[in-house]
Parts: structure tokens; C-alpha cells; sequence
């Protein structure tokens, strides 16, 4: 198995116009020959010096994924709990409070055992198959999505109480992307999490060579921030393709890919109005991977 | 399309034209400024050639202290009836759309003057040969723009390709469909052999060539001040990538 790996964040128009910094950020890479890995981090506009708690999020991520991937039982947890460390060890070594560290996490991990993918918090999932892209949507009630740094700073029990009316404020939306272009149907499952449930985060698994009998052979999987849902005139599944419609999968494909796609959805509408943040893993076995 | 040992691949264009880039799949930026130098090696350039060598490589040597040094791929050709092969057109690629780093000044050639002026063909080329590979680029997501020069002493007097031709080409490079944008420029150097300042003007409007650039007697300093122009023009080509429009400090004097 040959994996090519690439990430890109870009700044949304309302950061821009308000002199913000971009809040999202991604990393990925390949950790030896057969595994590799895809991280996003979309950090709180509400909270603190939360670009750089993006950052220091998708970094400790990182760290743990280094270290623990080649486990040959690795958990979710352990992979969390790791990261967690590295979280609170950078946070206390630059002096930042847990607001500063409010950003969402999710990574994905590719080994010979298959695809390993954990979100916590909101953003999407795109799961590329030979005949269609299935897209993983996450979202939490009322825009307020669960961070990591909450359970760091022990202030849980505050977000439990901010979803206190709503009993499962976590939804998970599955499209079938080429179904939705097709037919302009939302032709997908919905799934909905208590907030318990959504603390811990939601994960996704998948057996390799994963091969669907509808969907042929799996290529790739992206994770994106929820700034992929708020691409003006763009649909959320629209976006996704868009963006993973590499033409080329050499380089920085999908930094190229990225920037096509800022250009063309600025020739419509605004472009994205909330930073955007991108990671994707491409495998191919027998034969070059190409989309779009 | 073939890509051969040297990183290079092989493009065709038109009719009997070709040239090279750098192959696609090894570019390691996202975005890219295309340049293209055309020099007149015709008869009438004799006495001239070190100096116009010289223009070259004094051009190459301040676009790589660019900022945007590592998103040019430039490219160089020559001009003058004794190319011609087998009715082919009067050009010769030094070499083909290349990185900075991989252009060694020393192995420019020493240009040696003789024979007619194919103009049309070296505009065609130049700028036919940018779209071409321009289109591969933006088709794999690269962002791309481009500027092209054509550095001549003397009118079209033996092309294979027709004016028709070379203005389709430059039309097509300005549509925003190739290239985010494009300009191209005519600069007349006067070798002494009578002014064809007039001459250059008419091909220029002719041609729809963005601008002409009247250099002036071919001297020393008025090609290293030629030099430093054309550098600039790049260098603000590079930096107008991105954002949609040709760059605004091309000067139309030297």
C-alpha cells in the first residue's frame, strides 16, 4: 500500500474582514510505509488564542499518533489520552490558560489493519470510493461543539449544562455524494448522539482493502473543518468533491486543489466565510490513485 | 507528450512546433509565473552577441534573487532563418520551461548571427508554446500566469507561421482560460542597421502584443538597463499571481 498525504487551512472571509487569524489548522504525513495519518483542528472563535490552540491540538495529536501507532493493540483512547498529555505539557509551557485551547480534533489513522478516524467535535469526513464519496457530516446543536480542552480545564459540566435542553445535540448526517448530485436527494442516514456519547467522540472504522460491493474500492479519506459547511453557495457534499476532485494527486495536490476551489467559489459567492482546514490520505494498491 | 531522462518533457504545438517543460509531476510548488526570452540571432546582430548574452544571464542572475524565485519556469529561445529544418520554423529552444535552479548561466550558448528574421515565428513560438504548457499546468490545479519577450532588431521577413496565427495565439493567451494572465512584449534594440522602431510598432499592434519597448542603440549600458527591466517585469509578473490580474509596473520605457 502507497499512501501520498497533503494539508492546507485557509482563512475564512469573516476572520479576514475582522482582522482575525485563521483559527483552523491541519497536518499530515506518512509515519513509515504503512501507515499514515490525516489531522484537522478548527479552534473556538469564541475562546481564546485559539489559532494557536489549533495548532498545539494538531501537534500533540501528532505526537501521539508517532508514538502509539505502531501498537499492535492501539486504542482510541490511548491515542486521546496521549495527546491530551501533550496538550496540558505544551499549554503549561507557553503559559496559556484552557480557553486558548479550544479547537476541535480529528485525526486519521491508516495502518495495515485498515482506517481509523476520530472526531471530536464538529467538521466532516469524506470517504473516497471508486464510484462515490461518501460524506461524513458532524454537527453539534446551537454551532457549540465539544473541545477536548473542556475536559482538560474541568469545565465539562458547563457544556453539559449549555446542552442540558437537548437531548442528543450531536448529529451525524452519511450522503452519498454522487446520489445527492444525481438526483438532488439528501439520500443519507442521520444519527444522533447524547452528549455523552459526543464528549467521548464519534469513530469510524473500516476494514483494508475495504471494498464495497456499490461503491468499488476505498481511494482516500479527507477530514475537513466545519468551515467546509459554510462555503457560500456551496452545498456541503458539493464542496467536498470539489475538493477532493484532485486532478493530479504529485505535491501538494490538495493545497493546488484548494486554491482552484477558493478562486471558483469566490467567482460565485464569497467563498468560505469561516476558515477552512483540509487533510487528506490517498492509497492506491495496483494502480495510480486519481479523482475527479 | 514525452517525458525524457533530464526531467524534461516533450509538447508539440500548431504545426511542426515544439518545445519542452519541466515535467509536471516533479514541480514541487502550487503556483507558477511563466516566463518566456526570445533573442534575435539574425545577420544583423553581428558585433552584438556577447553583449545580448551578456542581457541574458545579467536577466537570469537578478530573477534568481527574486522573492518568487522558485515559482518561475522560465524558458529561452533563438531566432533566425538558419534554424530552419525541412520547412520548419527559424527557432531554436535553448532550453524549455525550467526552474531557476536548474538554468546554469555558463552553458549559454555564444550566439552567432545570421540569416533572415522569422518574427511571426518566434512570437508564435514563444507564445503558443506558454499556452500549451500553461494549459497542462492549470489542468493539474497550478495556479499560472505568464509574461513573454521578444527581443529583435529587425521586422518579419521569413516566418512558417503566419500573422493569423500569431494573433490567435496571443488572443488566446489573455482570455483568462490558460493563464490567470498574460503579457507579452516586443522590445526593438537598434543594431545600427537603420531604424525599425516604425516597423516593430506596426508588428506589435498588428500582433496585439501588449506593449513595445524601444531600447535604443544596443549598448552596454542600455542593455544591462534592458536587463534590469525585464527582470522587474518578471519579478512584478510573480508577485501579481494569485490575484487574478496582470501585474501593474511593467514600464513602457527602458
Amino acid at each position: 500500500m502507497q499512501y501520498k498525504t497533503n494539508h492546507t487551512f485557509h482563512i475564512g472571509a469573516q476572520h479576514l474582514s475582522l482582522g482575525k487569524p485563521c483559527q483552523d489548522y491541519a497536518q499530515s504525513g506518512t509515519l513509515n510505509e504503512s501507515t499514515a495519518y490525516a489531522i484537522v483542528s478548527d479552534g473556538c472563535s469564541s475562546g481564546g488564542e485559539t489559532d494557536i490552540g489549533a495548532r498545539i491540538v494538531a501537534l500533540a495529536t501528532k505526537r501521539a499518533l508517532e508514538e502509539n501507532a505502531h501498537l499492535p493493540n492501539l486504542t482510541i483512547e490511548r491515542i486521546n489520552v496521549v495527546r491530551d498529555a501533550y496538550i496540558e505539557t505544551y499549554r503549561r509551557t507557553l503559559g496559556l490558560e484552557h480557553r486558548d485551547l479550544l479547537a476541535t480534533s480529528l485525526w486519521a489513522l491508516i495502518t495495515p489493519n485498515g482506517v481509523l478516524a476520530h472526531i471530536t467535535g464538529d467538521g466532516v469526513l469524506a470517504m473516497q470510493y471508486e464510484l462515490d464519496t461518501l460524506v461524513y457530516e458532524f454537527s453539534w446543536a446551537d454551532n457549540k461543539p465539544y473541545y477536548p480542552a473542556y475536559r482538560l480545564g474541568n469545565i465539562d459540566p458547563g457544556f453539559v449544562i449549555a446542552h442540558q435542553d437537548n437531548p442528543l445535540p450531536l448529529t451525524a448526517s452519511v450522503t452519498y455524494a454522487k446520489l445527492v448530485s444525481m438526483r438532488g436527494l439528501r439520500d443519507g442516514a442521520f444519527t444522533e448522539y447524547s452528549v455523552e456519547v459526543g464528549m467521548t467522540g464519534v469513530t469510524i472504522k473500516k476494514q483494508l482493502p475495504e471494498q464495497d460491493d456499490e461503491l468499488g474500492r476505498l481511494i482516500g479519506i479527507s477530514l475537513f473543518s466545519d468551515g467546509l459547511t459554510q462555503v457560500d453557495t456551496y452545498e456541503t457534499v458539493a464542496a467536498a468533491q470539489e475538493l477532493t476532485s484532485f486532478k493530479s494527486t504529485q505535491g501538494d495536490f490538495l493545497v493546488r486543489r484548494m486554491n482552484k476551489f477558493l478562486q471558483e467559489s469566490r467567482k460565485v459567492g464569497r467563498g468560505p466565510i469561516d476558515d477552512i482546514a483540509c487533510a487528506s490520505i490517498l492509497f492506491s494498491t495496483d494502480k495510480q490513485t486519481e479523482g475527479g | 507528450m514525452n517525458t525524457n531522462t533530464t526531467g524534461m518533457t516533450d509538447f508539440d504545438f500548431g504545426s511542426n512546433f515544439g518545445f519542452t517543460g519541466a515535467t509536471i509531476d516533479d514541480l514541487g510548488a502550487t503556483e507558477y509565473t511563466l516566463v518566456t526570452i526570445a533573442l534575435d540571432e539574425t545577420g544583423s546582430i553581428n558585433g552584438f552577441e556577447t553583449q545580448i548574452r551578456d542581457m541574458l544571464t545579467t536577466t537570469i542572475d537578478a530573477c534568481k534573487k527574486s522573492p518568487h524565485s522558485n515559482n518561475l519556469l522560465v524558458r529561452v529561445i533563438r531566432f533566425g532563418s538558419q534554424y530552419k529544418r525541412q520547412g520548419g520554423p527559424g527557432v531554436d529552444e535553448i532550453h524549455g520551461f525550467k526552474t531557476l535552479g536548474e538554468i546554469d548561466n555558463a552553458s549559454y550558448p555564444k550566439l552567432r548571427g545570421g540569416g533572415w528574421t522569422p518574427l511571426n515565428d518566434a512570437v508564435y513560438s514563444s507564445v503558443g508554446a506558454m499556452n500549451a504548457y500553461a494549459k497542462n499546468l492549470s489542468d493539474m490545479d497550478f495556479g499560472v500566469n505568464g509574461i513573454t519577450f521578444v527581443i529583435t532588431d529587425g521586422g518579419e521577413n521569413d516566418s512558417t507561421a503566419s500573422m493569423k496565427m500569431v494573433k490567435d495565439e496571443i488572443k488566446k493567451s489573455v482570455t483568462g482560460e490558460v493563464m490567470e494572465s498574460h503579457v507579452s512584449v516586443l522590445i526593438g534594440i537598434d543594431t545600427g542597421n537603420g531604424s525599425v522602431k516604425t516597423v516593430l510598432e506596426k508588428f506589435q499592434n498588428e500582433a496585439g502584443m501588449d506593449k513595445f519597448i524601444w531600447a535604443g542603440e544596443a549598448t552596454p549600458g542600455k542593455l544591462a538597463k534592458l536587463a534590469d527591466f525585464v527582470s522587474q517585469s518578471i519579478s512584478s509578473t510573480s508577485q501579481a499571481l494569485g490575484t487574478g490580474g496582470p501585474s501593474q509596473t511593467i514600464s513602457a520605457t527602458i
